[in-house]
């Protein structure tokens, strides 16, 4: 799926050859953000597969409406918010949420070096805060915007967004035990 | 760290996800997705143009020209009676066709060109909303 000199484009460019049907500048879009939505979902508590499934669904949908990515944001934020509405809806068809199971591998997986953990300081929230804070600082949702995804009054979305911050702050703030090695992200 | 220093490095923090170990399989996958998706568009369109064109061709041959008769017009009788012959044989050709894929009574049958003409639309438009339907559920 690649061509030489694809690598060196910027994304909105990328974005302009898919929008024409050039799946090889798509491929190199998925092949820079693919990691970041996987992340995003399974953070958000989806199950490494059924993240992948849904991350692959995302980028297909992207490739569809390329033509409407006009480079007003990043193409990631982009594709993060499709994933997540399509996370969303699917979590909303199953009517029951994973949030276990493959994620604590996967986090030991990425973070063999011991440096800074969002991935588990996500799983000392609860379901809601992580979901809240997961739309909202991962896929760059607004809180009204959560507010109607999650079907949720905008003051239980803020509370939710509040907590959960709170609850990572404490957990990673510099200094303080892991997060002081919050430096050697990279 | 303040509350304003902390937003932002959470939304970093998100957005610094480690390349996942199977990318390359990852795009393999997408990849394949999407050339089996644009195959099925092209089969989709092929099969639509081949009904297209039999009802195109069938209108075609059962169109009656209105060519005038008479004594007066050199040859009419022969072209007509060529023109006619020509018809028959490929209608008679279609119709041996059809009967071969068991779909005899579909083209030639009692609907008019017109009629499939309507039919094929409405499917065509049916599918079309169904298909905006489903992305418009997706999003």
């Amino acid at each position: 799926m690649t061509q030489p000199g694809l690598s060196d484009r910027h994304d909105v460019e990328l974005a302009a050859l898919a929008a024409a049907g050039d799946r090889r500048a798509f491929g190199e879009l998925v092949r820079r953000h693919s990691s970041t939505v996987r992340a995003l979902l399974r953070r958000m508590g989806a199950q490494p597969s059924l993240a992948d499934d849904i991350a692959q669904d995302a980028f297909i949908l992207a490739f569809e409406r390329c033509t409407e990515f006009r480079g007003e944001g990043t193409f990631a934020a982009w594709v993060k918010r499709i994933a997540a509405r399509l996370y969303l809806k699917r979590r909303e068809k199953e009517a029951r949420y994973v949030s276990e199971l493959e994620a604590e591998d996967w986090a030991i997986a990425i973070d063999p070096l011991g440096r800074f953990d969002l991935d588990a300081a996500l799983q000392s929230l609860s379901e809601p805060e992580r979901l809240c804070v997961s739309l909202g600082h991962g896929a760059g949702m607004t809180h009204p915007e959560i507010a109607t995804a999650l079907n949720l009054p905008l003051g239980t979305v803020k509370s939710h967004v509040k907590r959960g911050l709170d609850k990572l702050r404490q957990i990673l703030q510099p200094g303080t035990g892991e997060a002081g090695r919050e430096s050697h992200v990279g | 760290m303040s509350v304003d220093e902390f937003d932002p490095f959470i939304e970093r923090a998100f957005d610094r996800a480690p390349p996942m170990p199977d990318t390359a399989l990852f795009v393999a996958d997408l990849d394949a997705r999407l050339q089996s998706g644009a195959r099925f568009r092209a089969v989709g369109l092929g099969v639509a143009g081949a009904i297209g064109g039999v009802v195109a061709l069938r209108e075609m041959l059962t169109l009656d020209m209105q060519v005038p008769t008479g004594e007066d017009v050199p040859g009419a009788a022969l072209a007509e009676a060529t023109g006619r012959s020509i018809n028959l044989d490929v209608v008679s050709a279609i119709q041996a066709g059809l009967e071969r894929w068991g779909l005899a009574d579909m083209a030639l049958g009692g609907l008019g060109s017109m009629q499939m003409f309507w039919i094929g639309a409405a499917a065509v438009a049916a599918l079309a909303l169904a298909g905006v339907v489903r992305l418009s559920q997706d999003v």
